[in-house]
């Protein structure tokens, strides 16, 4: 099989003062290798959790893995030394995080930002070729070369997003996560930005994990989707299965109905009512079934399984129920 | 704890979640009551020891006495027992601290509730003001104001209100501009509250915390001020039973009879520990990010 | 750059004139007559009408005022009403002693209290994080001069390691400067640790992680200097504490430094040697201010930038 990550069961919890908050339940996806995988779902849902994890950078003391399996290359990160992890963090696996304006060091000029993670994973390397190296990802970012020597504080928004995928991508890592790397910007250069990503993605054969809460982001990029709810993926499929198929878990059909849809002449947006539960405190039985207009006792009562069918899984018990039927 | 009560907690009210926030750190707690407990021997100072007798009046029979089951803390150079001194001595150490806090709070919140709600020239000029105090050392500044307008409870009070005052405006000139554009205010703006109304009102509540939590470290250092000026003759004068005072007269005796140091400093440290403990506390529990 | 430091200087010397006249303006409070005191109660009034004009004591609050800081800008601070001779030579000849101590004090609290603020922030709620921390609470709550003479007592006169007075050696300033530093210590300790507790979770640190750079070197590269910044600031403010306490230390320890000289003189009611002592004092924690902010710009590439470019 060519899944260059299997994610297996996996379960987080964070404990805090005064909780103790279920992250992430029984999680299960794979991506292979060249593949874009959406994660879709509200603020909260455990999508960044899912990113931290398999970069092993769960807040010490407080993030607890409680159980499952993270195989990379059929490597379990989660049974990785700490130096281990060292070394496939940043050349193997590299993560975007959200907000471009507070993931660079201050003080630390951006080339050398860049040349850091090539000499940690390449000691060896002699200092003029670092430059270069460091040069020539520049460049392919859209960054002239010569900024280098150049403050984080002295580029916009944008500019330091571009910053930040050079970065990440400097060693050209197998596993690119990127935790909603254009929710800070504009919209006009979050269009360029993504462009930038792809383009770089298809010619370094990257496989990425795209966090994003932007259906519009996911239809133009992913080839797969997983849409993520209250800490549970809920539904999981191609992109052709979520943005085209007929059945739906009741919250992937929600999210759907609070997009504004050009084609079709409505009205309203129709949002999906109430909140997401609070993840302390979760709900006996389907976690969505409080604002699930479909609700039936059995929702109330019993957890419904993933239930695939080729492709496309959804975890609801009136899939279940039709496929029976 | 089940999940239940804390959905109940997460319901109450701000207050009496910093309150219980507060009571989960034990060494608050621990301050707390340490303060309680100097507050409560200060209240009934004279319930517990004669002031005429026991704290001024002197009995050169019994002097110099080591700490015994009658002098728990022994004896001075003129025979008061330095227990019965020291439980007086809070009275002075605490209201002194109290009352120039509250003259500094008041001032000081007033000139930067001003500088912070009105910005522009005002605010440079109290500010200015403000930092010209601030580059005095508070000990010198203490120091100055006593030398020049003499030695009295009054003065005293004046100077440590002085020299703390600018500290406060600070905190308030921070949190009113922190809080000057947010939308409540501009609410109240728009529809027609006055200027006076809203900082009274609206934007001083949201300062209280902070304020709670530097008049609580402050006083703490006043203490130490307070002793340290009586320690040097410029503060309390003898034979009042200040801690600052007694360390003074206790110091030529330092070598002989020790616990005439001891027992004075120790009393400054856990009060001054109690505030510190019970202050950090409250910064914690008012913003437990700073915590983890 | 030479703008910067021009714009600093310029703000120091308003401060310092702002400083000198909240100075003056409390020494003028004084109630009583200055020359009075001088003379003594027997003198009759035109001694000390004489012994007035003489001071300049007769003339308006702003005349004194101006004539004070002309003379102060030539060195000349006038005469002490007690002995009679030049001020400023007698605060020059003590000055180097408040200096030694404060620096050495400043030196240790530093060298001691940022790297341990530095250890527990990185293990955080570990033993040495709960002990450093709790010694740090006990020598920011006990007043320095009781420290002072706990140290003297033990260390001087029972074990006669130092000496218990006097400003003869080196030997001399180590318990005064061990216990001027204990406070400034504990609250540098604490507040290094909390800075570096909120830079350890900041964004960039997490981009540092996940670049797989390693402990040690996020801490020395990528937090280290963000968290000095304000820990810099810390230390500038803190020396004003440090020179303030060490009036109080000089006279635990017969230091004879400007400190033993502002008590002496207050006692005498010498008004401008107080004035020129506290003068002096004010001024030097001005010139720490301003090269902190100077070491600041040094630091920090954003407020460098901002005037290098202009």
């Amino acid at each position: 099989m060519g899944n260059l990550l299997d994610i297996r069961h996996l379960t987080v919890v964070y404990h805090t003062e005064e909780d103790e908050v279920h992250a992430l339940s029984d999680v299960s996806f794979s991506l292979q290798k060249g593949e874009t995988l959406g994660l879709v779902g509200e603020t909260g849902a455990g999508k960044t959790t899912t990113a931290l994890a398999i970069m092993g950078l769960l807040p010490r003391r407080v993030g607890e893995v409680q159980s499952g399996e993270i195989l990379f290359e059929g490597r379990d990160l989660l049974r990785c030394s700490d130096a281990d992890m060292r070394a496939i963090r940043g050349a193997s696996i590299s993560m975007i995080f959200q907000d471009p304006m507070t993931s660079l060091n201050p003080t630390i000029r951006i080339g050398d930002q860049i040349a850091e993670s090539i000499r940690q994973h390449q000691p060896d390397m002699k200092r003029a070729d670092v430059e270069r190296r460091v040069d020539e990802i520049l460049e392919m970012v859209g960054i002239p070369a010569a900024r280098k020597r150049e403050y984080p504080h002295q580029f916009s928004g944008g500019m330091k997003q571009r910053v930040v995928i050079a970065i990440a991508l400097a060693l050209e890592p197998q596993l690119l996560i990127a935790d909603e790397p254009t929710t800070a910007l504009d919209v006009t250069i979050q269009a360029q930005v993504l462009q930038m990503m792809g383009d770089l993605q298809r010619q370094l054969g990257t496989s990425t994990i795209l966090i994003t809460h932007d259906l519009g982001v996911v239809s133009q990029t992913c080839d797969r989707v997983a849409v993520m709810y209250a800490g549970e993926i809920v539904e999981v499929g191609t992109a052709e299965d979520i943005f085209l198929g007929k059945t739906h878990h009741p919250y992937t059909t929600g999210l759907f109905g609070s997009l504004p849809d050009l084609n079709r002449e409505t009205r309203r947006l129709s949002p999906i009512d109430g909140l997401m539960p609070d993840p302390a405190d979760l709900p006996k039985g389907c976690r969505f079934n409080p604002r699930c207009p479909h609700c039936t006792a059995l929702c109330r009562e019993c957890e419904p399984e993933l239930t695939a069918r080729g492709s496309h899984a959804i975890r609801c018990h009136l899939m279940g129920k039709e496929e029976r039927a | 704890m089940s999940v239940k009560e804390n959905s109940a907690i997460r319901k109450r009210s701000q207050l009496s979640l910093i309150w219980h926030r507060l009571r989960r750190n034990r060494l608050a707690m621990l301050g707390l009551a340490l303060m309680s407990a100097i507050l409560l021997l200060a209240v009934f100072a004279d319930v517990i020891a004669d002031y005429d007798t026991k704290v001024v009046g002197m009995n050169m029979a019994e002097r110099l006495q080591t700490p015994s089951a009658k002098h728990w803390f022994g004896t001075d150079g003129y025979g008061r027992d330095v227990f019965a001194r020291i439980i007086h001595g809070s009275r002075l150490s605490l209201s002194l601290s109290i009352i120039s806090m509250l003259i500094a709070v008041a001032v000081g919140s007033m000139i930067g509730a001003i500088s912070g709600y009105f910005g522009g020239r005002v605010d440079d000029v109290l500010m200015r003001l403000m930092d010209m105090l601030l580059a005095i050392p508070p000990m010198l500044m203490s120091i100055s104001i006593v030398a020049a307008l003499g030695r009295s409870m009054a003065n005293l009070m004046l100077a440590l209100a002085l020299a703390y005052m600018p500290v406060f405006a600070r905190v308030i000139r921070s949190s009113i501009l922190s809080v000057k554009d947010q939308e409540f205010v501009e609410a109240a703006r728009a529809c027609g509250t006055s200027d006076a109304r809203i900082i009274l009102r609206h934007i001083i509540p949201n300062a209280v915390g902070p304020i709670i939590v530097q008049a609580t470290l402050a006083m703490g250092s006043s203490i130490l001020t307070i002793s340290s000026l009586s320690f040097m003759g410029m503060g309390i004068q003898p034979p009042q039973p200040e801690w600052g005072t007694m360390l003074y007269e206790g110091r030529d005796l330092i070598r002989t009879s020790p616990y005439l140091v001891i027992f004075p400093g120790a009393a400054i440290a856990v009060s001054v520990l109690s505030l510190n403990l019970l202050g950090d506390g409250l910064r914690d529990a008012l913003d437990p990010r700073l915590k983890n | 750059m030479a703008k910067y430091v021009l714009k600093r200087l310029a703000m120091m010397i308003l401060v310092v004139l702002g400083i000198s006249f909240i100075v003056f303006l409390i020494m003028n409070l004084t109630p009583g007559n200055a020359a009075q005191m001088i003379l003594g109660q027997s003198a009759n009034p035109e001694q000390v009408a004489k012994l007035e004009a003489e001071l300049g004591l007769d003339q308006p609050f702003f005349t004194r005022y101006f004539n004070f800081i002309l003379g102060a800008l030539r060195g000349d601070f006038g005469q002490s009403y007690q002995t009679r001779l030049p001020v400023f030579d007698e605060i020059l000849a003590r000055f180097p002693t408040t200096l030694c101590l404060a620096t050495l004090a400043m030196m240790l609290a530093t060298l001691v209290g940022v790297p341990v603020g530095v250890i527990s922030a990185i293990r955080q709620y570990s033993i040495v994080d709960n002990v450093s921390m709790v010694t740090a609470m006990l020598f920011a709550s006990l007043p320095s001069f009781v420290m002072g003479l706990l140290l003297q007592l033990s260390f001087a006169l029972n074990l006669k390691w130092f000496p218990a007075t006097g400003a003869d050696s080196l030997r001399s300033f180590v318990l005064p400067a061990i216990t001027l530093s204990a406070g400034t210590m504990a609250t540098l300790t604490r507040m290094t640790r909390s800075t570096m507790l909120e830079v350890i979770r900041a964004d960039y640190v997490r981009t540092a992680r996940a670049k797989g750079v390693g402990e040690r070197q996020i801490v020395l590269r990528h937090c280290l200097r963000n968290a000095l910044l304000p820990i810099v600031t810390v230390i500038g403010v803190d020396f004003g504490t440090v020179l303030g306490g060490s009036v109080v230390i000089e006279s635990v320890f017969a230091l004879g430094g400007l400190g033993t000289l502002l008590i002496t003189s207050i006692r005498m009611k010498d008004t401008p040697v107080v004035m020129a002592a506290v003068m002096f004092i004010t001024v030097t924690y001005s010139l720490v201010n301003l090269a902190v902010d100077l070491i600041y710009a040094f630091i920090d590439p954003r407020v460098k930038s901002q005037y290098t470019k202009g």
